[in-house]
């Protein structure tokens, strides 16, 4: 049973290392047997930071090493067909000590993913205990003959100033830094192994896509595992299967491409599309135009170096699209669908807030009707008021329009006791001039003297008025006063009189006191 | 033409600038006021970086705590279609609220890193002018441990002389990364500053080893030193643990 297999490797400069001036460290490999029995692929990413200024070189020896040990290891059928034949299994990442927990009663998501990952191991090397026994040793070899290679290459190219300035006091290791990857298919078995980054897919018949190597949870955003760690043994994962369940493809891709591609579904679709056109055009033309689109990906995706490497059944892939198309249009319409979940949860939040607010607003508009309710009572008790006020004023109206007219009665009463006064006090004075005229010349009469108006008024008006009575009997009194005891030595003089005149005057008017009229005037 | 032209177009990453916003009692007033406005202010020019940088796409997230704790959206949103709500100050400080919020939603199963492949580490910015008032400790011990915040960008900006430097020295991890500003014309240079230095780097993509020397955080804090030594944005902001320019706190009236 020979199956049309092939194997394909592309690595491309990165662009921002084209910008910067650094060199590819991405390495990839892919080999195949001259009968066509094995196949391997392999990626290796140098690291990018300042301190690894060789992992250019760290990259080409760890894959040139391992294609080495792995050509050796599919020569050896006797040591490893034996212990992969009939079995499989994968082994990850293996604890190097007790875990230090910042809360051992509450750890944290990372710890948790740790503590899960120790705990996976432990199991797994409990049933693959014979073949981590054949295969750690291995991978102890290539980090051992990587390890003496970057030392020669140290040797033999010393670090200029530069290099030796980025690299400090760090270990020599520090200055290859890479991770490592590599899946090899072999008539009885296939093998694969990874330290650090990037991933490794596998696909079946239907292009269901796996990861045959667990991975490390060590390997978080732009921290990796590498080999230039001081212990990295531990850090070798692998998996096996020696049951015949071979994948139909295999893709590995360096960091830079998983990091383009953001989520592994649309990395899965990118290398699914990668393998349709290698079905559409075969291995050579499609490997060249893969050289030249990881390039412009690199610019518009991670800007990181790109390599990729895989092992394919060509005879598999020409039926595999069609069920790939169908599942396609099936996941197209899952991710409708949660787009929509995703807009109905967003359109439930709006609700809640327009809930939110509208109780808020409910709240306020209880709140105004209440005080509307209070201003509604105000209004009420406020006309009630008017009412009592308007019946008030019509009341005080009429007893202003009656006190008008009783103060006009009174009015023209005071000017009738006014008038009738100041004719007695006329009549009054033309006597006291007669009086007082005929003493100072005998018998003669004053010329043009004037008759008291009294004489001419009827009798009856002379009696209406007590006033006008008083006074007369006041003047009366003087006269007789006058007429009985004249004295030369203290003559009357105007004082006393005009002081008996405004009391007489005030008793007559009620509103004029102190001499001032009615409008407070003197 | 090659085959590969049929592809589709590979999608962004994504960053997420995380807001940590202090709006208890004490932040009322002026100070309230110029973190709204100033934030608001910002977007687009925070938006512009997200449409024009080839590595990621940033989103915002913005988390306040007062006498609770209240995300501004339940999702981070993208700078481009960002719309920034007034925050109303008015309470207690819980900043172990906060925290312990923080923690739980930077988690690739319960928050906002689903696709680890997807994200670029956060940025995370904290405006406060004060101390909890409440216990706090264990929250940012347990949230020192959370992967995405340890490769976090974290940056404390105290508003004000009042604001536990300790606290913030504790939460970025470094005292460079801590600055203390005494009126709104410094808050809201640093505010900016602080944000668009921050997407910047946090948004950028680096590969480096697991030992490597340098970090998101330490780019950023020689920006910053940089930025401090060549610009006059800095002028009056005490940079640390120590407040150099006590007492010279102007607020305005509230």
């Amino acid at each position: 049973m020979n199956d049309n297999l092939t194997v394909f490797n592309v690595t491309r400069l990165g662009a921002s290392h084209t910008k910067s001036g650094k060199p590819c460290q991405d390495y990839s490999l892919s080999w195949q047997s001259d009968d066509n029995s094995v196949q391997v692929a392999i990626v290796c990413d140098g690291h990018g930071g300042d301190t690894y200024v060789r992992s250019d070189v760290g990259s080409r020896l760890a894959a040139e090493i391992t294609l080495k040990h792995l050509k050796a290891m599919s020569d050896d059928t006797t040591t490893y067909a034996g212990i992969f034949f009939g079995r499989k299994g994968a082994v990850t990442a293996r604890p190097t000590g007790p875990r230090k927990l910042h809360d051992p009663k509450s750890p944290s998501e990372s710890e948790m993913q740790l503590l899960k990952q120790d705990a996976l191991f432990k199991k797994q090397i409990a049933q693959h205990a014979e073949q981590d026994k054949v295969v750690m040793p291995m991978f102890k070899s290539i980090y051992d003959e990587w390890a003496a290679a970057i030392e020669a290459d140290a040797k033999e190219n010393p670090f200029t100033d530069y290099e030796a300035g980025m690299l400090g006091k760090n270990r020599i290791a520090k200055a290859y830094g890479t991770t490592l990857m590599a899946f090899m298919r072999t008539p009885y078995y296939w093998f694969a192994f990874h330290i650090g980054d990037g991933k490794m897919l596998a696909c079946d018949r239907t292009l269901t896509w796996v990861e045959p190597v667990p991975w490390d949870c060590n390997c978080f955003l732009n921290v990796t595992t590498s080999l230039c760690n001081s212990n990295p043994l531990p850090s070798f994962r692998y998996a096996f299967d020696g049951t015949g369940a071979f994948p139909m493809a295999v893709i590995m891709g360096s960091d830079g491409l998983d990091d383009s591609w953001v989520t592994m579904p649309k990395l899965q679709h990118f290398y699914a599309q990668t393998l349709e056109i290698f079905a559409n055009q075969g291995r050579d033309k499609t490997v060249d135009e893969l050289g030249d689109y990881l390039t412009k990906l690199s610019a518009t995706g991670s800007r990181d170096d790109m390599s990729m490497a895989g092992i394919l059944n060509m005879d598999l892939l020409d039926n595999a699209f069609t069920m790939y198309a169908t599942r396609q249009e099936g996941l197209k319409l899952k991710a409708e669908f949660t787009n929509r979940q995703s807009e109905m949860e967003k359109l439930n939040h709006d609700l809640d807030e327009m809930k939110k607010n509208l109780a808020e607003a409910e709240s306020k508009l209880a709140t105004l009707e209440k005080q509307k309710q209070d201003v509604e009572t105000m209004r009420r008790e406020l006309q009630a008021r008017m009412v009592q006020v308007e019946t008030k004023a019509a009341e005080y109206a009429e007893i202003d329009k009656e006190a008008r007219a009783r103060n006009a009665e009174l009015i023209a009463q005071w000017n009738t006791m006014k008038e009738k006064a100041k004719r007695a006090e006329d009549d009054w004075r033309a006597q006291w001039m007669a009086e007082k005229g005929a003493m100072l010349s005998g018998t003669a009469q004053p010329e043009e003297t004037v008759q008291p108006e009294e004489t001419i008024q009827p009798e009856e008006a002379k009696a209406e008025d007590p006033a006008v009575e008083e006074v007369k009997a006041e003047g009366q009194n003087t006269e007789e006063q006058n007429t009985e005891e004249p004295s030369s030595e203290e003559p009357a003089t105007e004082k006393p009189e005009k002081k008996d005149r405004t009391a007489w005057w005030s008793a007559l008017n009620p509103w004029a006191t102190n001499g001032k009229d009615e409008d407070g005037k003197e | 033409m090659s085959s590969f032209d049929k592809v589709e177009a590979a999608p962004r990453r994504v960053m997420t600038l995380i807001f940590l916003v202090d709006t208890s009692g004490s932040m009322e007033g002026e100070k309230m006021g110029q973190v709204n406005d100033t934030i608001e202010n910002i977007l687009p020019e925070i938006g512009e970086i997200s449409s024009t940088n080839a590595d990621a796409e940033i989103k915002i997230a913005v988390l306040e705590f007062s006498s609770g704790i209240e995300w501004m959206y339940p999702e981070p949103i993208s700078a481009e279609d960002f719309t920034w709500q007034n925050l109303e100050a008015g309470g207690l400080t819980s900043m172990g609220e906060a925290f312990k919020e923080l923690n739980t939603k930077l988690s690739q199963t319960t928050g906002f890193m689903k696709e680890a492949a997807g994200s670029f580490a956060p940025a995370i910015i904290m405006l406060s002018d004060g101390e909890p008032t409440q216990e706090y400790k264990h929250a940012l011990e347990k949230l020192k441990a959370n992967n995405w915040f340890k490769a976090a960008i974290k940056v404390a900006i105290s508003i004000g002389d009042d604001g536990n430097k300790d606290i913030l020295v504790d939460f970025t991890g470094t005292k460079e990364a801590v600055y203390t500003v005494h009126n709104r014309e410094q808050l809201k240079k640093i505010i900016r500053f602080v944000s668009v230095t921050a997407s910047q780097v946090a948004s950028s993509h680096s590969s480096v080893g697991k030992e490597a020397p340098t970090t998101k955080q330490e780019e950023f804090v020689d920006k910053m030193n940089d930025a401090d030594n060549t610009s006059d944005t800095f002028d009056g902001v005490d940079i640390g643990d120590e407040t150099t320019n006590a007492g010279t706190d102007d607020w305005g009236t509230f």
